[in-house]
């Protein structure tokens, strides 16, 4: 019943479940009637444990500020930006989910269509790391196979209080075949990069034919 | 959740954004409870049934939304789960939220269907990036109308949905609702009080609920509802069987016998304790019984008092009916005190309250003194399983009348592992801070200290005593029916203190009242079925509650009216029993007349129990302590009144 004709059928929702069989169709759709223009769209997902600043880490990137008095996100929010990767302007619409376990039931169904994801620990607990393999397997399973997927350690800013070591994390993410950054909410720290570095992957991996 | 605390927080103090919350969370209005448990089994009900009103109602925007894969779970979740909080602008939320705590859930999906209404052809030509964007987004700025536009389009919508009967979703299912009580830890309190429960009250209590329940159960949790079967049993027993002791042989009631038995060790037990720290001899094994109870130990120092002036008593003629009877006036009598305190009305009322308890304890004191004194065996032993038994129907009264947790004493005074002594003597303290409420106990005080009744009440013991006597003696054969209906309702005031959400508890003693009312005095009776009358705006099923619970909470929506009708209705029928509680004439007027003073004595305390049972709840909700030192019209205003 879709209507693949339409300029407005950027996303991945035609082909549940491919991530990256959407992204093809994006190129050739420019938003029709949005104030804004761009060559790509992509679905991000923020994942990973409460508390780990995946609002933080959002509102970073689309406010360029930290967000001080951050609460638990209930079910999901959005923010979305407008990037150039490689020439291409690409809108990232980024769903910042709830990491508390309660939630997850909800968050899973928000998976679908994703291209890539940003999935977040804190440096500074041991815990949210453990539980990095199950955020994992959710997205894998949920989102696509082939999701885009960069490791983020967050709240670098906190190194004194550090419990997960960088080469601990980055060769959970090699075994797992993440790209791996640790990032600052607050500093601004490689949240950019890792959001920049999620959407150029894809996009080279459209370039690329895939 | 955190979202509504924080509202609550910006016009609430503490402890009164606490009790909202939690009234919120656990009410039968609001049960906000199954829309953040696991598996948020309320939110995925509304959301469902706001799907369904989409579908029915704008079956083309639903089909554009599921076209743009912009599902009914990404768009209201906030909606549904704090009330619009974050999601519409703020004066307008206030707005919802002030309609919300009134009306309750149906709020909910009539709001959502108003904004989707309000935007629909501009929703229709929106992308789901767009969509999104709106709803979650601009809309929170600006709905782009006046607020009062919007809640007059809410009230429409409200009526649209109600003809439809999309008013709400189907009721939710037993798991969305709490099943414990919030805060207290109930169980291990409860067993105790089971011990004491008869058939014979049981069957009595069966029916009252029965027939006052015919709608589902309100949100007391079934705990409670079982304390006050208990405690009603307990009460009861005495009255029925007379001075003889309670039958345990409860059909229903299995574990009823093993735990009396437990009680019993418990007072032989306690009574060292109970020596040790008072560091008086318990002159008699009634002694000691007396001490199991709370208000025995509370007591205790008076017990030297009593004893004392019990020479005089013991020349009068104590029949053993004559002391059952007594025994439950002195159970209502601190019910009484409770509702009184709990309760709105007069500065009257309230003074009398303290000078009312302590004539009630000491005279059962007396009680197990004359019994002692009189040395003779039969009655002794016949007399000691009853203070045990009667044992936790007094506790919780006087645990409801000063809102202190139930629980606790209910515990000291039946578990043997515990120490009674303890815990009691601080209740027992004008101060009585023990419990959660401590203001309360604190208001209590302020109030009572001032009444002249107090001073004089040392004075007034034997009068009391004799008084309570005479009323005992009088009604001896008709009361103990009378007594223990009219003592239902304070049984429902204990629970009221034992639950988390004390306004609801207090609804139940009111119906209680009522019924039991309607005996000893059709005029009020009368007046009662006003308060029935009260709308409920929301039925909402819980699961967990008993029949009664939800009626009474859902009277319990309009306390304040409900309490000044009663003060009304009742000052001119109450004067008289004040007056005599106050001064104690009682005795005099006993003695005279029997008739009146059998009137009299045990109206009082069912008399001042309905209203100061809706009293009660309230202050347990605002759990406000200036509001008593203020003035009492203060105090009633409350703004609990929605909850």
């Amino acid at each position: 019943q879709r209507s693949f004709s339409s300029p407005r059928e950027y996303r991945g929702r035609s082909e549940a479940g491919r991530a990256l069989g959407p992204e093809e169709e994006e190129r050739a759709l420019h938003g029709g009637k949005m104030s804004e223009t761009y060559d790509f769209l992509f679905k991000f997902l923020v994942i990973g444990s409460a508390g780990t600043g995946k609002s933080c880490l959002l509102h970073q990137f689309i406010e360029s500020k930290f967000k001080q008095d951050s609460n638990h996100t209930i079910g999901v929010e959005f923010g979305s930006r407008i990037v150039n990767v490689a020439g291409k302007s690409v809108k990232l619409q980024i769903w910042d989910t709830a990491g508390q376990e309660r939630f997850r039931s909800v968050t899973r169904s928000y998976y679908r269509g994703a291209a890539g994801a940003l999935l977040v620990y804190d440096i500074a607990s041991r815990e949210t790391y453990n539980s990095l393999t199950n955020w994992l397997t959710d997205a894998r399973t949920l989102a696509s196979p082939n999701i885009i997927i960069i490791l983020c350690g967050n709240k670098k800013d906190l190194d004194a209080d550090r419990e997960v070591t960088f080469l601990e994390a980055s060769r959970f993410a090699q075994e797992n075949e993440l790209m791996f950054l640790e990032t600052s909410a607050l500093t601004g720290e490689n949240v950019e990069e890792a959001f920049l570095k999620c959407a150029r992957t894809i996009l080279n991996k459209i370039d690329s034919g895939k | 959740m955190s979202q509504i605390a924080a509202v609550l927080l910006m016009y609430l103090n503490e402890e009164d954004a606490f009790w909202a919350l939690a009234q919120l969370l656990t009410n039968q209005r609001h049960a906000m409870h199954g829309f953040f448990i696991p598996g948020f089994p309320k939110l995925q009900r509304f959301q469902s049934h706001h799907e369904q009103i989409l579908s029915k109602l704008f079956p083309k925007l639903k089909k554009h939304m599921d076209k743009e894969d912009m599902s009914t779970g990404i768009y209201t979740t906030k909606w549904f789960l704090q009330c619009f909080l974050d999601r519409t602008p703020f004066t307008l939320t206030l707005r919802l939220w002030d309609i919300y705590i009134l009306e309750g859930e149906r709020v909910l999906p009539a709001m959502a269907y108003t904004i989707l209404k309000l935007h629909k052809k501009r929703l229709l030509k929106m992308s789901m990036e767009d969509l999104r964007e709106f709803l979650q987004e601009k809309i929170a700025q600006s709905l782009s109308y006046d607020d009062d536009i919007v809640v007059e389009q809410l009230q429409t919508s409200m009526a649209e949905l109600r003809k439809m009967k999309l008013e709400l979703p189907p009721p939710g299912k037993a798991e969305e609702f709490p099943k414990t009580t919030l805060g207290l830890d109930i169980p291990v309190h409860l067993l105790p009080v089971e011990a004491a429960v008869e058939s014979s009250v049981l069957d009595r209590t069966d029916d009252g609920n029965t027939a006052q329940s015919s709608k589902p159960s309100g949100d007391v949790n079934v705990n409670n509802s079982n304390t006050d079967n208990k405690s009603m049993n307990i009460i009861s027993a005495p009255h029925q069987n007379g001075s003889s002791r309670p039958v345990t042989e409860d059909p229903k009631t299995v574990e009823s016998q093993p735990i009396k038995a437990d009680c019993l060790k418990m007072v032989e037990q306690h009574q060292p304790e109970a020596d040790a720290e008072n560091g008086n001899d318990p002159r008699s094994k009634v002694c000691a019984a007396g001490e199991s109870h709370p208000d025995c130990v509370l007591e205790h120092k008076e017990c030297k008092k009593v004893f004392s002036k019990l020479s005089i008593i013991d020349e009068q003629p104590v029949q053993s009916s004559l002391v059952s009877t007594t025994k439950s006036e002195s159970c209502n009598a601190p019910d009484a005190n409770s509702h009184i305190m709990d309760c709105t009305h007069d500065c009257k009322e309230k003074n009398i309250h303290p000078a009312f308890r302590n004539t009630t304890f000491k005279c059962q004191f007396k009680q197990y003194l004359l019994n002692e004194e009189k040395g003779s065996d039969s009655e002794a032993s016949l007399f000691q399983p009853c203070p045990l038994e009667v044992t936790p129907s007094q506790t919780d009264d006087i645990t409801s009348s000063e809102t202190v947790t139930v629980t606790q004493e209910t515990e000291q005074s039946c578990a043997p592992t515990r120490q009674p002594v303890s815990l009691l003597p601080a209740v027992l303290d004008i101060g009585r801070c023990s419990s959660q409420y401590n203001n309360m106990s604190d208001l209590n005080q302020e109030k009572w200290t001032p009444c002249p009744r107090d001073s004089s009440l040392g004075e007034l013991d034997t009068e009391i005593w004799q008084s309570s006597i005479c009323n005992a003696l009088d009604l001896s054969t008709e009361q103990p029916n009378d007594l223990g209906n009219q003592l239902t309702p304070t049984m429902a005031c204990h629970q009221g203190a034992s639950g988390s959400v004390p306004t609801m508890l207090t609804q139940s003693d009111l119906q209680e009242k009522r019924s039991s009312r309607t005996k000893s005095s059709p005029s009020l009776t009368h007046a009662f079925t006003a308060y029935q009358v009260i709308k409920t705006v929301t039925e909402i099923q819980v699961s967990h509650a008993s029949n009664q619970d939800l009626q009474d909470v859902k009277q319990v929506a309009h306390p304040l009216s409900h309490s000044l009708k009663l003060m009304l209705t009742r000052s001119n029928h109450t004067q008289e029993e004040r007056n005599d509680e106050e001064g104690h004439i009682p005795v005099t007027q006993c003695i005279n007349g029997p008739m009146t003073p059998c009137t009299n004595f045990p109206t009082l305390p069912q008399k001042s129990n309905p209203k100061q049972s809706g009293k009660h709840l309230i202050y347990k909700t605002l759990s406000i302590d200036h509001l008593y030192s203020t003035s009492q019209i203060v105090s009633q205003m409350s703004k609990s009144v929605t909850f």
